[in-house]
């Protein structure tokens, strides 16, 4: 499959969710990152330069000002309607409750998920399109473009990019991207936790295997004894 | 005799998190437990038992120990091997002893059992879906080990512990459950509306009045993302259920296969089998889904306790409440003063039966249970991290009723006092209390409590003391009552006595002597007339 075959079968699952559901019903989830920036731009190119679904951005308060910034300009230049989704304040209490970074991440993990939830409900939505691809992670691998899930759909357009088809296609069609990807970021998450990398050729994200050491390392961690 | 008519095995079966209720013994709705419920049939049903704590961390400890956990040394951490002096003195009357565990938990390193057991096997294989570091293994491999040890050890007297993890979450992940699609599956419309860190950091009362609550390593049909956080996860509480009663079923379908081995060898009618929890599990009490130790809650430490004597036949219900550290000195016949688990067929139906966890207690009385919780939900893990810093927990390592109450009176934001009462086969929350339920012990907890002042407490506590006042009143009236008749019966009795004196005057006295004169005289002229 070539990058334009890949756009196109990208564009085709964009079409079909709009005529799946009320477009009201419909929301791309935004990290201002390139995934789903790279998606924002492909359905602008699908329906002739207008975005017709809610654009959801979920604020963790932890993002990188870069992404701030971004996602102001664009909301504005890309005439989006914007749903700013903030973390709920009981996950961000219990944040600020912890000092280890182990939690403080595990609490941040789940504070975006439990945000996502508030707002599927708080906007009624139906379908909620992602920029997740196959080849970051063996648990994605078995993704399909639509994807039943217990209160919603979730539309994965660009599955079949690689992290080279989604550079290719970000230089090729010029779409914006925050700087961060030139100073060695190679996946954004919250500031506290994300670091650039040093080797060019690191994984995209990195894998864990476990084994009985590794279960005890993280016990005794956790006071077991 | 000859060696190989030697034929003891005894064995302790512990189900992790398997809910009472949810058994086929306790007449659930769903078949979960067949098996159970057949071999009940020649079985004593302890219809009553408590766990001493509401996670594997404390609770299994306190079996093997036969000690609640704040009489260990270090209590709810890492107990020394020289507290498991229970099992060394079974090893003295000649019992092989050994454990098969299929949780991490139960490990020899993490329970500290250094040498405790003549063998432990612990052979973790598997890992679970959302902690891809923590290890277990299935019952079809701790199965097949144990039928080999069985073989192996015939000729011997066995003390044989076995741990099994097929009803603790994530549940039956791998398994479709035959449950789905039920009437009780249709009928459940609940969803979970929020994830919790698996510590349960940040859940209090007032997340828990808003949202229903399932920690993170619980959630089954997730979409991934790449850095292994949730990006969704199945919401329907149903799911879960129906997979957690598929764990179960799955327990009870393998105890039957290897219950069914021992029948083929001829071992069963000789062997004595304890079977049982370590505690239960929260689906969905107090807005808390698919955890445990949370609290001391009845959903959490009323549990499922059976045990089939060697040889016995019939089937018997002891319904005086059992602790799960009287197992071990049942099944022996054992009594010693330096354990607090007593044979449960002999014990005294008065006692107070208890459960500890680091922020909460529970004490069982004939009809009643008493919670005192101060306030966070924090699961084990959390309190286990926590443990120097003491700021979540209220009981130390001494037993003492003082104590602890004094300790949780230490609590002011938050606290909890919960009364349960029996009711059927299970407990049920009530806001009053009988005067018939408390025995003097628990009264005396009470008082302690209501000398203390938590301005939350004060409705709770209020009506207790308004049930003692009235009490008081009843019985003060009473008394008055009878000081009144008393002191009639004193005065009747002076009455008597001066009576008595009375007549003894009129008896010395001329009058009397000429009274009987003039009688005698009277007598006489009568009849001479």
């Amino acid at each position: 499959m070539t990058l334009k075959d890949k756009i196109k079968q990208a564009k085709k699952v964009i079409k079909e969710a709009a005529e799946k559901w009320d477009n009201n019903t419909i929301a791309v989830a935004w990290t201002g990152g390139k995934d789903s920036t790279l998606i924002l731009h492909l359905v602008k190119e699908t329906f002739n330069g207008k975005i017709p679904f809610k654009v959801m951005f979920n604020d963790s308060t932890l993002e990188f000002p870069e992404i701030y910034d971004f996602v102001k300009k664009y909301e504005k230049d890309w005439k989006l309607d914007l749903k700013w989704v903030k973390h709920l304040p009981e996950d961000l209490e219990s944040y600020k409750n912890t000092n280890n970074l182990e939690e403080q991440m595990e609490i941040m993990r789940i504070a975006k998920i439990n945000a996502i939830n508030f707002a599927l409900a708080e906007y009624n939505l139906n379908a909620f399109i992602s920029g997740i691809r196959k080849d970051e992670h063996e648990s994605r691998s078995q993704e399909n473009y639509f994807s039943k899930r217990s209160t919603h759909w979730r539309v994965h357009p660009i599955l079949d990019f690689t992290i080279n088809d989604v550079w290719d296609y970000i230089h090729q069609f010029k779409v914006p991207y925050v700087n961060l990807y030139d100073k060695g970021y190679k996946s954004l998450g919250e500031k506290p936790f994300t670091n650039p990398v040093s080797d060019p050729n690191a994984p995209e994200r990195a894998g864990r295997e476990a084994t009985k050491e590794k279960t005890m390392k993280r016990l005794r961690a956790l006071g077991y004894w | 005799m000859e060696k190989a008519d030697i034929q003891d095995y005894k064995f302790l079966f512990i189900l992790d998190a398997v809910r009472k209720d949810h058994t086929s013994l306790y007449n659930y709705g769903r078949n979960t437990t067949p098996f159970l419920k057949e071999i009940s049939n020649e079985s004593t049903i302890f219809n009553w038992s408590f766990a001493p704590s509401s996670f594997t961390r404390a609770s299994v400890p306190s079996i093997l120990t036969a000690k609640y956990s704040i009489n260990t040394i270090n209590g709810f951490s890492k107990i020394p091997s020289s507290e498991y002096t229970l099992i060394k003195d079974i090893k003295q009357k000649g019992y092989k002893t050994a454990l098969f565990t299929a949780n991490i938990i139960t490990s020899s390193e993490v329970l500290g059992l250094d040498s405790v057991f003549d063998y432990v096997w612990e052979d973790f294989n598997e890992t679970e879906i959302n902690r891809p570091d923590i290890l277990f293994s299935s019952a079809k491999s701790v199965f097949l080990a144990l039928k080999k040890y069985v073989d192996n050890n015939k000729n011997k007297k066995n003390f044989i512990v076995v741990h099994l993890m097929e009803a603790h979450g994530p549940y039956t992940p791998d398994i479709e459950s035959i449950f789905e699609q039920d009437k009780i599956f249709n009928k459940d419309k609940r969803k979970i509306t929020r994830i919790a860190p698996d510590s349960f950091l940040g859940i209090t009362k007032a997340v828990l009045d808003k949202y229903a609550v399932a920690p993170r390593y619980q959630l089954l049909n997730t979409l991934k993302g790449p850095n292994g956080e949730i990006e969704d996860y199945e919401t329907n509480v149903n799911k879960y259920i129906a997979k957690y009663d598929m764990g179960i079923r799955k327990l009870d379908d393998s105890l039957k296969e290897f219950i069914n081995y021992l029948k083929f060898k001829k071992l069963y009618d000789s062997s004595t089998l304890a079977i049982t929890t370590d505690h239960g599990e929260l689906l969905g009490e107090n807005n808390i889904f698919f955890s445990h130790g949370n609290d001391t809650s009845p959903a959490l430490i009323n549990i499922f306790l059976l045990i089939k004597f060697s040889g016995q036949k019939q089937k018997k219900e002891i319904n005086s409440n059992t602790s799960l550290i009287d197992i071990i000195p049942t099944i022996f016949n054992l009594e010693s003063k330096l354990i607090d688990g007593k044979n449960a067929l002999k014990k005294d139906k008065q006692e107070l039966i208890y459960s500890f966890h680091p922020q909460c207690v529970s004490v069982i009385d004939k009809n009643l249970m008493l919670m005192l919780h101060n306030g966070p939900y924090s699961s084990e893990i959390q309190i286990l991290q926590n443990k120097m810093s003491g700021d979540l927990l209220f009981l130390t390592k001494e037993m003492e009723i003082k104590n602890f109450v004094e300790n949780f009176s230490k609590f002011n934001s938050d606290t909890h006092i919960s009364f349960f009462k029996k009711n059927n086969s299970a407990f049920k929350e009530v806001k009053n209390i009988d005067k018939y339920d408390v025995s003097s012990m628990t009264n005396h907890i009470l008082k302690l409590l209501l000398q203390k002042n938590f301005s939350n407490l004060s409705n709770k506590i209020t009506t207790i003391d308004d049930q003692f006042k009235k009490d008081f009143e009843t019985i003060q009236n009473q008394i008055d009552n009878l000081e009144k008749i008393k002191k009639n019966i004193i005065n009747l009795e002076t009455l008597l006595n001066q009576k008595e004196e009375f007549l003894k005057k009129i008896q010395d006295s001329e009058w009397y002597k000429l009274w009987q004169s003039y009688n005698y005289i009277k007598k006489i002229v009568k009849n001479k007339l």
